[in-house]
């Protein structure tokens, strides 16, 4: 099945679980961690997480590893960058390839970053794998989070789906006519699919408007307090 | 109840997309809009509760004219409810009571009001212990009963459904039929836009047929599609069972020019037929 984390929110162990505890827990934990600086606290709190994650929550293993893997991504990649392309200082290692030089300073920076934003990812991963998003907006809320900005998060939360849902249908409709056959044609294929993406959220924007305004939308979004 | 006098709209100087709409909906009707893709039928459902204005032309609720002003918009639309016709265009909430508490809270109504009414209008179409859902979790014919719910809850008079049937399975549709015909039995006032000719018959009394912006015949379903070329006009075809009555015809069975629309009806001629013979 297809990762879905809004799924996953929504079934969980942790689900029913008081969302300001969850959230400030994340927010401490965060600032914790960022300032703390410490590569044994940074490993404590990954595995610490990851068991709350895993066994308190119940939460399959398949899916917090794909949770994991798409930050990841971007980690790995800008470690790398950090590793060989900033700092200053001794110079440790010489890859011998114009002149780029691993240093001390950069590798201290690489190791320090990578294991701090592995620290970080589960404790994110606590709040958005077991709340669903419902709840935290609430709470944001109640905080006295300016509402432009819960109103902006809510929508963009509705709308990423029917965008998600769209591509995706698009994607498999040119996929089916060999669109992503060759380098070209997914080159092609994919300026087509982004400007037609783009008309029709236009087209969506305005129909979700109308829609809006037809339940009398007065320009600010009501907040509803279901019954105890 | 619901009146349209004269309506021009134009999305832009080359596209005229109603051309002088007039009709007259009583209260307790139940009325279909039939007309082929593009022949303006969204375009006027936009006009019924104010979200476009005419170029030219009015429209009346309970025998007073539509203002464009925030006050009276606000007024007329708590009276006139539109359904669209893909819910994830009107659904927007991450949890469906939230969704369906957002009209009753714009009309300025109390918590418990409130509360009151999106317990009533879950329950009424059916989907009470929906309440936390995610509305992408559901299903299509889940969604168009809570964008309904989102409607009822505003207690609307008039509520005008733009192609309900679209999108959902053949039991989505028996039932959301029965679910109209149920809110209709209770006082509301329903327009229904749809290209479903079969099931017409079934719930409508009336029938309005729209043809590139201009309103070109209107009547019962029984004289409407006893009118091949208005039919013919607006790409549409007489239900199912007419067909094979008309092609009885052909074979030499006098019909008396009365052609079964339902499959009651078609019952019950097949046994006069039957008895006769």
């Amino acid at each position: 099945m297809k990762f879905d984390m809004d799924y996953i929110a929504h079934n969980n162990e942790l689900t029913e679980f008081n969302p300001y505890v969850k959230l400030f827990l994340t927010i401490i934990l965060l600032i914790v961690t960022l300032a703390l600086d410490n590569l044994y606290f940074d490993v404590f709190i990954f595995v610490v997480m990851s068991i709350v994650i895993l066994a308190i929550a119940k939460i399959s293993f398949r899916s917090y590893f794909k949770f994991l893997t798409i930050p990841m991504a971007f980690l790995v990649i800008t470690c790398i960058f950090l590793l060989f392309f900033f700092g200053k200082g001794e110079v440790i290692y010489e890859t011998g390839i114009l002149g780029i030089v691993v240093t001390n300073d950069s590798f201290h920076y690489a190791v320090y970053t990578f294991m701090r934003v592995l620290g970080c990812l589960p404790i994110l991963g606590f709040l958005a794998l077991t709340t669903p998003i419902s709840k935290i907006l609430h709470c944001l809320r109640s905080l006295k989070i300016p509402k432009i900005m819960i109103e902006i998060a809510l929508l963009m939360y509705n709308v990423i789906f029917i965008f998600l849902n769209e591509i995706d249908t698009m994607q498999k409709a040119q996929n089916s006519r060999l669109g992503y056959h060759s380098y070209w044609t997914s080159f092609k294929s994919l300026g087509a699919l982004v400007s037609t993406i783009f008309l029709r959220s236009l087209d969506k924007s305005e129909t979700l408007q109308h829609s809006l305004d037809s339940r009398g939308y007065t320009g600010e979004l009501p907040i509803y307090e279901p019954r105890k | 109840m619901l009146e349209v006098k004269n309506i021009k709209y134009a999305y832009n100087s080359e596209y005229q997309a109603l051309k002088g709409v007039s009709l007259k909906i009583e209260r307790g009707e139940m009325v279909a809009l039939l007309g082929k893709n593009g022949a303006g039928k969204s375009t006027l459902f936009l006009h019924l509760n104010g979200i476009y204005e005419p170029d030219e032309g009015q429209v009346f609720i309970d025998g007073e004219e539509l203002k464009y002003d925030k006050k009276s918009l606000l007024k007329f639309r708590q009276k006139v409810g539109i359904v669209f016709q893909n819910p994830d265009d009107q659904i927007f909430a991450p949890t469906v009571e939230e969704d369906v508490a957002f009209g009753p809270l714009n009309l300025g109504l109390s918590m418990e009001e409130v509360q009151d009414r999106v317990e009533d209008a879950l329950a009424r179409v059916g989907m009470s212990g929906f309440e936390k859902k995610a509305p992408h979790h559901l299903s299509g014919g889940q969604k168009k009963r809570v964008a309904i719910a989102g409607i009822l809850a505003m207690k609307p008079e008039v509520m005008v459904l733009d192609e309900p049937t679209a999108g959902l399975d053949p039991q989505g549709v028996v039932d959301l039929s029965k679910l109209l015909r149920e809110l209709n039995d209770e006082g509301i006032t329903i327009v229904i836009s749809t290209h479903e000719v079969d099931l017409v018959p079934n719930y409508a009394e009336r029938v309005f047929v729209l043809v590139d912006g201009l309103l070109i015949a209107e009547g019962t379903p029984k004289e409407i599609f006893a009118k091949p070329e208005i039919l013919e006009q607006a790409n549409l075809k007489v239900p199912i069972v007419t067909e094979l009555f008309q092609d009885l015809e052909k074979e030499g069975y006098d019909m008396n020019g009365d052609y079964p629309l339902t499959i009651d009806e078609a019952k019950d001629k097949f046994l006069e037929l039957l008895n006769k013979n």
